[in-house]
């Protein structure tokens, strides 16, 4: 019940609340990143226990700064050997004559390749457009404001 | 509807301080550290020579921060010291300010080295956070188009890049950016959607989706009778003045957690840093355990903080039973078997637990929060 309350409770608090004001983008970047100060502080933390919008905002920001690091790590993993497969794929089609066992090494590449790879890049990139569809709802939970 | 790269009247965009004297006070409290913003201009200067940046020009941003945040957001305050004015400057990200006025100011060096530093970084997010490539292009260009000014303002061109402070990073201030014009494109297509097309549901608010009905399914056999009636309207009644009573950190923290459905470790996160005031809030009233503390805020930690507020609520839920509703020790129980039998379910279904890929991690937050109930009863 005290979940339920709370809703309640916020979501009179945000019907109270004028439609246009709301923290702008700086003030609500500083408060995510915990940059905010004691004389600042106390009137944003009441607007934004007030504020469903902005309160959301904030929580969403907090989520995606997670996933983008994830994935940030998972991109400096997939890099290089992508730059490098593809050099050597057209340094072999450069020095290679074509023949007909080439249809099947080329078929057979990606497989291969993927099996060197680390784990978790491989991970990363499965888990990556589940990860793209519930952020993609996001905003649109956010129409309720 | 509002678009947020397009308007900036905005909470925090203030006047100075009311009165004339405090006004004097605050000027000669500026003009006391004027030291330090010399020093930091030219710090800046010499890390990015290549910038077309006049010092009124900085310390002209510099003040409308510190405008903004130590006078428009701390209204009601006493005038800012001159030790709060120097602490506010040096904790500044200067570098990303300066790179921000350089902007502002249409200098073609800062500009490419904004668009080599961080146009991968809101590649990424935009592609992150909309599904087509398309989107996160419109995305993008939408961004581009509020950092380059399109607003004509008196015949000048008003940037976006204006707006920045220097209080947080500049790409923390870019992911809000690029969020809200996530928003404004989602919302712009519901708004061209016919009218057939809106789903029900769409009109309802997050919260109240999923969870309300099977809830109330439950709460409406348990509570037929109407003495658990009366029961329920006494529980509602003082969880309410329970939850009034709150500090506004204490509020939050909750409302973090029940209502937006973030994770222990999430909450942790906006947490991290020494200065969050979320933080010392709660530090401050644990003083001398948190002496020996090292600076990392763990799960562990904001479970405590939310322990201590579930202990704050029941003190408070026991009081307004007892005094103003007159019930006995045995209702008592009563209404806080109400109370609490719901939220381990509101818990199980919690979008936060839900779409943990770490299961282990989202069952032992659980039984952390069901344990503390328990503990707390």
């Amino acid at each position: 019940m005290i979940g339920q309350r709370l809703k309640t409770r916020a979501q009179v608090g945000s019907e109270a609340l004028p439609l246009d004001v709301h923290l702008d983008e700086d003030a609500i970047g500083a408060f995510v990143e915990g940059r905010l100060g004691d004389p600042e502080s106390p009137s944003l933390i009441t607007h934004l226990v007030a504020c469903g919008f902005c309160r959301r905002t904030t929580a969403e920001l907090i989520r995606l700064e997670s996933h983008i690091d994830v994935e940030d790590e998972s991109i400096g993993e997939d890099k290089n050997p992508g730059r490098l497969r593809v050099f050597l794929e057209h340094l072999a089609a450069r020095t290679i004559a074509p023949a007909e066992e080439d249809a099947v090494f080329a078929y057979q590449n990606p497989a291969e390749d993927s099996d060197e790879r680390a784990p978790q890049a491989t991970e990363a990139r499965r888990a990556e457009p589940v990860q793209k569809e519930s952020a993609a709802e996001s905003p649109n939970d956010l129409e309720t404001d | 509807m509002r678009h947020y790269l397009a308007n900036s009247e905005l909470i925090d965009d203030r006047s100075r301080l009311v009165t004339p004297s405090s006004e004097t006070e605050y000027l000669d409290n500026l003009t006391a550290c004027a030291a330090e913003l010399d020093a930091i201009y030219a710090r800046c200067a010499r890390a990015c020579p290549d910038f077309d940046v006049p010092p009124a020009d900085f310390k002209d941003a510099v003040i409308r921060a510190i405008d903004k945040y130590l006078v428009g957001l701390a209204a009601g305050r006493k005038t800012p010291s001159t030790r709060e004015i120097r602490q506010f400057i040096g904790e500044l990200h200067d570098l990303d300010l300066f790179l921000a006025v350089a902007c502002t100011r249409g200098d073609e060096h800062a500009w490419w080295h904004f668009d080599r530093q961080h146009r991968s970084y809101l590649e990424r997010l935009s592609h992150h956070l909309v599904r087509y490539g398309m989107d996160a292009d419109e995305v993008i260009d939408s961004v581009y188009v509020a950092l380059l000014g399109t607003k004509t303002a008196r015949d000048a061109r008003e940037s976006k890049f204006k707006t920045y402070t220097g209080r947080g990073t500049l790409r923390g201030w870019l992911r809000t950016l690029v969020w809200h014009a996530v928003i404004d494109l989602y919302r712009g297509r519901q708004a061209e959607m016919p009218l057939e097309d809106w789903s029900e549901n769409d009109d309802k608010p997050l919260e109240s989706q999923g969870r309300s009905g099977d809830v109330g399914g439950t709460e409406e056999l348990m509570l037929a009778s109407v003495v658990r009636q009366r029961y329920r309207a006494a529980t509602i009644a003082a969880l309410d003045e329970s939850l009034a009573a709150l500090d506004d950190h204490e509020t939050l923290l909750l409302l973090y957690y029940h209502v937006e459905g973030l994770k222990l470790r999430e909450i942790a996160r906006i947490v991290e840093q020494p200065t969050s005031p979320i933080r010392r809030w709660f530090q401050r009233r644990s003083k001398r355990r948190d002496q020996a503390r090292p600076n990392r805020v763990h799960e562990s930690t904001v479970m405590r903080w939310l322990e201590k507020v579930y202990r704050k609520i029941l003190e408070r839920f026991h009081t307004e039973l007892k005094n103003n509703h007159g019930l006995n020790a045995a209702e008592i129980e009563i209404c806080m078997a109400i109370a609490t039998e719901d939220l381990g379910q509101s818990l199980n279904l919690s979008p936060g637990l839900a779409e943990s890929k770490n299961s282990g991690v989202a069952e032992a937050e659980k039984g952390q929060v069901e344990g503390a109930l328990r503990g707390q009863r």
